[in-house]
């Protein structure tokens, strides 16, 4: 895996008012690394991938992307919320292509990305589908695929796989998985889930509840495609779930 | 993938066939009040209190003689539908961008609350005297129209905007969208639907606002004057006459209204209502 430090965030804190949500946060993110951030529900995990996307900003330090501070008009950030965020007045397609409408780029060269981002999520045919005609987890591919079209420097995730159900959320993983193997991003990917965060992060950084500190860094080193029932993934989950618990 | 989906043809069919069952049941209805207003006026038996037959055939002979003074029946519902397309024209042309521009920018509702709220209390019917002194002819009988229908237009775009979808606007700004990006592409449609529920309300306004204004206006010719020379004359039938054209040119604009909207939220298929 490459080294070359992606993401660089600089002791940042995030308050409202008095309330301190996130405690000098600090840590890089490696080009193409896949990093998972869990913690306890209501950490402030959420908040800490807005400051990423540029939705918010820190109220002290700063976070920078190949060396420069994050900027989603200059950056090519993907975004995959929590919360259904299909837009319900556009097919499918027209959603897939709604980011590179953002950022200028039509024609063919458009309708060859977006044929091929509706591929990578399995949901080809369906071009000409309205949200509500879809299910839970076909909106949230559209949502991924939407996410990748634009060919992101950096991809993120906020509990992407949170509403669905257990089948769905198993499938989408493998998913996810293959997809980042096949066209190799950064991503930072946020849950609650510590088996997910397990099964899918080359490093997970765990949170304490609030104010959100980093309370330990845990390199994945368990080969891929990774086992649940393996040793080593039980040992890391069983940490993980250790320092959720101190917490307490 | 073992996930349910919504076939699009069955969906549609299932909404025709809805329509088609409404369809049916709408002339039954329809037949059933004719009957029910037929019966209420033999038991009520009074020279004041005008049967279907008697309306119909007071209707056809406005069509064919026109009224009192000459003007028929097309000519009383050009006149007012001329002066509610121009009122209603300039409600929805000023209420849509005032509406997107102070829900874009809430301090300026906040700001001007004071004046604006209290104008939107004062029924139209009350600004009929300010209007006779300070407009004429074609131009009083808009603004009226105008007061009424501009109203429920504004608020419901202003609300609309206040409740766009948190979550869209940011799916817009992570891709780094431009405001007026974020406008076109995500406030106004969904915005959309709130509009065009406005303007159905506002339509509504219109209406109760003409018939006011043009029974209080001193010309001869549209529906409200109409109405109005006949229950001078104590002659029922026409008067009825002329309040069910009302009824029935509204509820063709709002038909029109409907099908836009049908056109325009394919994505929303509970809007038939």
């Amino acid at each position: 895996m490459a080294e070359r430090e992606k993401i660089h965030i600089s002791r940042m804190d995030k308050c409202f008012g008095d309330f301190k949500v996130l405690n000098e946060l600090d840590f890089t993110v490696a080009e193409n690394e896949f990093l998972c951030v869990t913690g306890p529900s209501g950490c402030g995990k959420t908040v800490f991938l807005e400051i990423v996307a540029g939705l918010s900003s820190p109220t002290r330090g700063g976070i920078t992307m190949d060396g420069e501070p994050i900027d989603p008009k200059k950056h090519s950030i993907g975004f995959v919320f929590q919360q259904p965020s299909c837009f319900p007045w556009q097919t499918l397609w027209d959603d897939v292509k709604f980011g590179l409408d953002m950022k200028g780029i039509n024609g063919e060269e458009a309708d060859t990305k977006i044929r091929k981002a509706i591929e990578l999520v399995g949901l080809t045919g369906f071009e000409n589908y309205y949200p509500h005609q879809l299910s839970g987890g076909m909106k949230q591919r559209v949502a991924i695929a939407r996410a990748f079209v634009i060919d992101p420097d950096l991809l993120l995730l906020d509990e992407p796989f949170g509403h669905l159900d257990a089948q769905t959320r198993y499938f989408m993983q493998i998913e996810i998985l293959r997809i980042w193997e096949q066209m190799k991003k950064t991503i930072i990917f946020v849950t609650n889930n510590i088996e997910e965060a397990v099964l899918l992060g080359d490093r997970v950084i765990v949170l304490s509840s609030l104010p959100a500190s980093i309370r330990d860094e845990i390199p994945v080193k368990v080969q891929r495609p990774r086992d649940p029932t393996d040793g080593e993934f039980l040992s890391i989950r069983k940490r993980i779930t250790e320092l959720y618990e101190v917490g307490k | 993938m073992n996930e349910i989906v919504l076939d699009k043809n069955v969906s549609s069919f299932q909404i025709r066939k809805i329509l088609k069952g409404d369809a049916v049941a709408n002339v039954i209805t329809l037949i059933a009040g004719l009957v029910v207003w037929e019966i209420l006026a033999r038991w009520m038996n009074s020279v004041f209190i005008p049967t279907p037959s008697s309306v119909w055939s007071a209707t056809i002979a406005l069509i064919k003689n026109g009224d009192v003074d000459g003007y028929t029946l097309a000519a009383h519902i050009k006149t007012s539908l001329m002066r509610i397309v121009a009122g209603f024209g300039l409600a929805v042309a000023l209420g849509v961008p005032l509406g997107l521009l102070m829900g874009l920018y809430p301090a300026i509702y906040r700001k001007s609350r004071i004046l604006l709220e209290p104008i939107r209390f004062i029924p139209p019917i009350a600004w009929i005297p300010m209007a006779i002194v300070l407009l004429v002819g074609f131009q009083r009988y808009v603004f009226l129209i105008w007061l009424g229908g501009f109203f429920p237009i504004w608020i419901n775009t202003l609300v609309g905007v206040g409740r766009v979808n948190q979550v869209h606007m940011n799916v817009a700004k992570v891709f780094g969208a431009a405001k007026f990006t974020r406008i076109r592409r995500v406030v106004i449609p969904s915005v959309m639907p709130d509009i065009l529920s406005g303007m159905r309300v506002g339509l509504g306004m219109c209406w109760m606002c003409i018939v006011a204004a043009e029974m209080i206006g001193g010309e001869a010719v549209g529906v409200g004057r109409l109405i109005l020379k006949y229950a001078e004359l104590l002659l029922l039938p026409p008067v009825v006459s002329g309040m069910l054209i009302i009824g029935v040119v509204g509820f063709f604009m709002n038909e029109i209204i409907l099908v836009i909207e049908k056109k325009l939220f394919k994505w929303r298929w509970e809007v038939s209502l």
